[in-house]
Order: structure tokens, then C-alpha cells, then sequence
């Protein structure tokens, strides 16, 4: 693809994130209280999963050179649903998302401590560890639906994925400093993509062009669950999102990380706050749970192009 | 590894031995008449008719009246030993609607009675008492019990100036409607439900629509406590926030709420009480 087209397709995709973003926050034209207090944070908050998940996608399919991968592969986002539901059973509402970042990062360093091998870490092993993490936390998060049959609707919210966090204002001043601390983190990451896109050529190359593969591999992991903890202990687990948009993006732009990663964060982020002003209006009385919204246009959409490109 | 397979065969044949042995149990001896009660608001409501003696095993959230606590409890809400229902040959078991439906389908073919009991509506809840006591043949203490339910009903002052209501159950502002033995308390001692003409009893309402709806009553169940309700964001603004009328798990006895029992009548009181004083702040 040519550096025109890129061009024109940032361009029409960012005058879209224009078009949904003022739609999600006026519709219905809302007070300027509840615009300033409840959809504004809402809107961050969705915008921010949808980036951090479809980037995150992106780099896990290119980095364990799987297309499967999605960015709840490595077991983060099952640790953080584990945690932020065993504050919220032991009586800590407010401590839901402490937990749940918590969590992510416990089951990240276990996903690390099963699958370092000597002199660094092995791709289908890393998968492994993160599946037998993400089953250990299932089991239990089970267990707890078993026990607690009438905690089940905060339980289903947070495997289901909702984007309707109540934020009280202390945790929404962490809550932005987090958001800060992700967009550097993301920033980061695309320096990074050269190199990735080095190692998807697989371990051999990159070695002879220079990359330390295990070093920048354990960068990568380190930073994505953080970035995955972030996300996951205010808004669940939204699945799909990260599985399919890498894969659309890299129809549309080609496999270049280097040149489709802002693409791909800015439509995981316009994806998101479309569904998640579907799942919000949708309904005249409650809120769809946004995940469903995700899988019913996302896969209706990958369908079509996958049947074009054919 | 192939030295080891003695010690290992010795242990196979070990842990089978224990396993034989752990099956020689005999289980506990057999009673053959009485009810077994899985729902601890059909234990309370039991209880109240005069029928404790009857029951002959509960689970463990079955804890009212004291008494309760000496029966045999064959498990919880959602796990119930099954062979120990079955082993107690019990006339009648009673099960809550929904979320027992496998125990009704597991021991109907036993000729074990299952009846299930589920008050989704103050009316509801009649109808049920007179069920219970009809299966116990209690019957001559149903109208008295119910009469009584009514009696606090009636006995109450409605406030003048009907205060609008939220009530949350879950901390994502799980909330009901007015199709709900909750939601007819809140009617029945004064308040208006800001949500009540939604038709399914339970849901999980919309922040935005709550704080348009500006309630002039908190009640919220969820384990949340009153300051993080006031520190919710777009809260400040909303009446029962600014005038303090927010309750929590800490100033009622939440059984009294969330199961349909006779001790309801005390919710029923509290809410009216906190209803009254709505506006004197």
C-alpha cells in the first residue's frame, strides 16, 4: 500500500472518530453535568479499552505469530477478572479495580514464571502458561458462582465485559493518570514495532539483523499486561475487539506494524464507542452488555471483507 | 522410572483399600415423615405458622427464627446433598422457583412432593402463605398471618409528598421495578420507584437516566457505603445526596428486604420512616 493511501484512509478513518465520538457524547443532548460527569469519563473509558485492546491484538498475532491470538490469550485479563470479583465477594466495591490491576499482574508474572526457559522465553510455551492461567482463574471464578449464587450479576458484568463503571471522583483522578500512563505505553510500543516486525520473520533473521529477540520479547509482555490490566479492571473482558480489528486493519494496510499501528488503535477505539453506543441505546430501559455488540457487527463485518478479498 | 513400580503399584492398592473402606460408611439413620426446606424465606414463613416441628431438614441460610439452627442442614442455596433428600424420605420438599429448578427435576421421580415457592409480588406472597400452610395443613394460621402482613400495611402514614426512590442492589446500579415484592414495599410504605414502570423486575439501570431522574431517596443494598455514594461522579447534584437521605446495609437488616417473609413488615416501617422524613432535612 502506498504512502498516499495511508494517508487518505488515516484521514477518512479520523474524520469517522470525529463523526462517532460527537454522536456518542451528544445524543439526546445531554446536560452539561451529566455530558461533564458520566459520559465524558464513560467515553475515555471506552475509547481507551478499544485502543489498548485492538494494539494490543495487533502485536500479540505479529509477536507469537499466531493469528488466533487476542489480547486476553496470556492469561492477564482472567487474573484481573479473578481478583476484582474477590474484592467485590469479600465486601471491597471500591477496591474492585485495585484488585483487578492487581491480579493482572500476579497472573502475568506466573504466565512468565511457567514459561521462561533459560535464555528466554518460547512463544507456544508462552501461550500455554497464559491458557493454563486464564483456566486456573476460570475455575475459580466458577467456584464463586457456584458459592455465591446471588453475587452473580457483578460477576457476569465483569466476564462479560461493561463499560458502565461508576466512578467515584478519587478514582476518577487514578483513573486519568492511568489513561496518561497508557498512552505512553503506547506510545512506546510503536517504537518497538521495527523490531517486531524483525522477529515475526522469525528468531534466526532477527538475530542475524541485530534484534535481541528475548529482550525486546519480555519488554513487550511486561508493557501489554500492564496496558491489558489497566483496561480489564475498569471495563472487564470485551472480547473480540482485539482478535478481528488487527486482522481488518492488516487487510486494509498491510502487514507493517510500523504502518498500520495507529491505524488499527484508532479503529479499535471507533469500533468500541460505536458498539458501545449501540449496546447503551439499544435497549429503552437497561444497557446490553457491550460484548455481544462487539461479536454480532465485528464478525458481520469481517464476514463481508473476508468474502471481497476472496 | 522402572524401579519405582513396585512402590507405586504398593500405593495404588493402598489408596483402593482406603476407598473401599471410606464406602462402608453407613449413613445416617432414616426418618420417614416431615418436609424438607431448601428457601430460607419458605423456612421463616414456616416457622411463622406454626410448622418448625415438621421440618426435619434446611439448608444453611434457613438461620431464622433460632430454633432453625438445631435441624439437620443438608447443604446450601446452591449445592443441596440430594441423597441425603432423598435418604430423609421427606412428604414435601420445598425449593425456590428459579434457581432450584434442578432439584425439582432431580427428585420428582422419587415421589418426593417438590413445591416451588417464589413471591415476585406482595399478592404473590399471599397466595404462597396460604399454599404453604395448606400443604402443612396449617391452614387455620394462614389468614391470620396475612391479615397481619396487611394490618402494617395499613397502619402506616403515607408522607404527603411521595418521594422518588432509587434502590440498588448491585454496585453497576442493579436495580428493580415495581414488578417486584421490592418494588411493591417501597410503594406500599410511600415512595415512588424512579424506575418502576420497567417491565422486568430486575435490571441494571443507566447512570445517566438515574441522575436525570434525580432521586430524593437512596436506598442502596450493595455493599456500598454512603460516602462512596456520595463521591459517585454527577451524584453531588442529586437531592438525596445533598440532603443526606442515603441508607445502606448498615441501618436495616437486609434479610428483612431481599427475602418475602413476615419480618418484611419491618422493612416495610423502615422505609415508610425514612419516606416521612424525606423532606424534613
Amino acid at each position: 500500500m502506498t504512502k498516499n493511501n495511508r494517508v487518505s484512509i488515516s484521514l477518512g478513518l479520523g474524520v469517522l472518530f470525529i463523526a462517532v465520538s460527537f454522536l456518542y457524547l451528544n445524543y439526546k443532548v445531554p446536560s452539561m453535568e451529566i455530558l461533564q460527569a458520566i459520559r465524558l469519563p464513560r467515553f475515555i473509558l471506552t475509547l481507551i479499552t478499544g485502543m489498548v485492546l485492538a494494539s494490543v491484538g495487533n502485536i500479540y498475532q505479529m509477536l507469537l505469530n499466531n493469528p488466533l491470538a487476542e489480547p486476553y490469550i496470556l492469561g492477564t485479563s482472567s487474573g484481573s477478572a479473578l481478583f476484582s470479583i474477590t474484592a467485590y465477594i469479600m465486601g471491597f466495591t471500591y477496591l474492585m479495580p485495585l484488585f483487578g490491576f492487581l491480579g493482572a499482574v500476579l497472573a502475568m508474572t506466573l504466565v512468565w514464571f511457567i514459561a521462561k526457559t533459560g535464555s528466554g522465553i518460547n512463544t507456544v510455551k508462552l501461550i500455554l502458561s497464559g491458557i493454563i492461567v486464564s483456566m486456573i482463574c476460570s475455575a475459580v471464578i466458577s467456584l464463586y458462582i457456584y458459592l455465591f449464587p446471588n453475587q452473580i450479576t457483578i460477576i457476569m458484568g465483569t466476564l462479560m465485559g461493561s463499560l458502565n463503571h461508576v466512578f467515584t471522583n478519587l478514582e476518577w483522578y487514578i483513573f486519568l493518570g492511568l489513561v496518561a500512563l497508557s498512552l505512553l505505553l503506547l506510545t512506546y510500543l510503536y517504537f518497538l514495532s521495527n523490531s517486531l516486525n524483525i522477529i515475526s520473520t522469525g528468531d534466526i533473521t532477527a538475530h542475524s539483523l541485530g534484534v535481541d529477540t528475548a529482550k525486546i520479547r519480555k519488554q513487550i509482555f511486561i508493557i501489554t499486561s500492564l496496558l491489558i490490566a489497566i483496561v480489564t479492571s475498569y471495563a472487564g473482558i470485551i472480547g473480540f475487539v482485539g482478535l478481528i480489528i488487527p486482522h481488518i486493519v492488516r487487510m486494509i494496510c498491510g502487514d507493517n506494524l510500523r504502518n498500520n499501528y495507529f491505524i488499527t488503535m484508532l479503529i479499535g477505539g471507533t469500533f468500541l464507542l460505536l458498539c458501545d453506543f449501540l449496546a447503551f441505546h439499544i435497549s429503552p430501559f437497561g444497557e446490553l452488555p457491550v460484548g455481544i455488540i462487539t461479536t454480532l457487527i465485528g464478525s458481520i463485518f469481517f464476514i463481508s471483507i473476508l468474502r471481497k478479498r476472496n | 522410572m522402572i524401579y519405582h513400580i513396585e512402590k507405586t503399584i504398593l500405593l495404588i492398592l493402598a489408596i483402593s483399600l482406603v476407598l473401599l473402606l471410606a464406602g462402608c460408611v453407613a449413613s445416617k439413620e432414616k426418618t420417614s415423615t416431615g418436609i424438607v426446606v431448601t428457601s430460607p424465606e419458605v423456612a421463616e414463613i414456616i416457622a411463622e405458622l406454626g410448622g418448625l416441628d415438621q421440618i426435619i431438614a434446611r439448608t444453611q441460610y434457613c438461620d431464622y427464627p433460632q430454633e432453625m439452627l438445631e435441624i439437620e442442614s443438608i447443604g446450601d442455596f446452591s449445592s443441596i446433598d440430594i441423597e441425603r433428600v432423598i435418604d430423609l424420605k421427606p412428604q414435601i420438599i420445598f425449593v425456590a422457583a428459579f434457581e432450584q429448578q434442578e432439584f425439582y427435576d432431580k427428585l420428582q421421580p422419587f415421589g418426593i412432593e417438590v413445591v416451588k415457592i417464589h413471591s415476585n409480588s406482595l399478592e404473590a406472597y399471599y397466595d404462597n402463605i396460604t399454599l404453604i400452610a395448606e400443604k402443612l395443613g396449617l391452614s387455620a394460621n394462614s389468614e391470620r398471618l396475612i391479615t397481619k402482613f396487611k394490618e402494617n400495611i395499613d397502619d402506616l402514614t403515607l408522607p404527603a409528598n411521595r418521594p422518588k426512590v432509587y434502590f440498588e442492589i448491585s454496585s453497576n446500579l442493579g436495580t428493580v421495578s415495581d414488578n417486584s415484592f421490592i418494588g411493591d414495599l417501597i410503594i406500599k410504605a410511600g415512595g415512588l420507584n424512579i424506575f418502576g414502570d420497567i417491565k422486568q423486575d430486575f435490571f441494571i439501570a443507566k447512570n445517566e437516566d438515574l441522575v436525570k431522574a434525580n432521586p430524593d431517596v437512596i436506598i442502596a443494598l450493595s455493599q456500598v457505603s454512603r460516602e462512596e455514594i456520595v463521591q459517585r461522579r454527577g451524584w453531588n447534584n442529586i437531592t438525596a445526596v445533598q440532603k443526606g437521605n442515603i441508607y445502606t446495609v448498615d441501618d436495616i437488616n437486609i434479610d428483612t428486604v431481599m427475602r418475602t417473609i413476615p419480618r418484611s413488615t419491618q422493612a416495610l416501617q423502615k422505609f415508610n420512616q425514612w419516606f416521612l422524613n424525606h423532606d424534613k432535612k
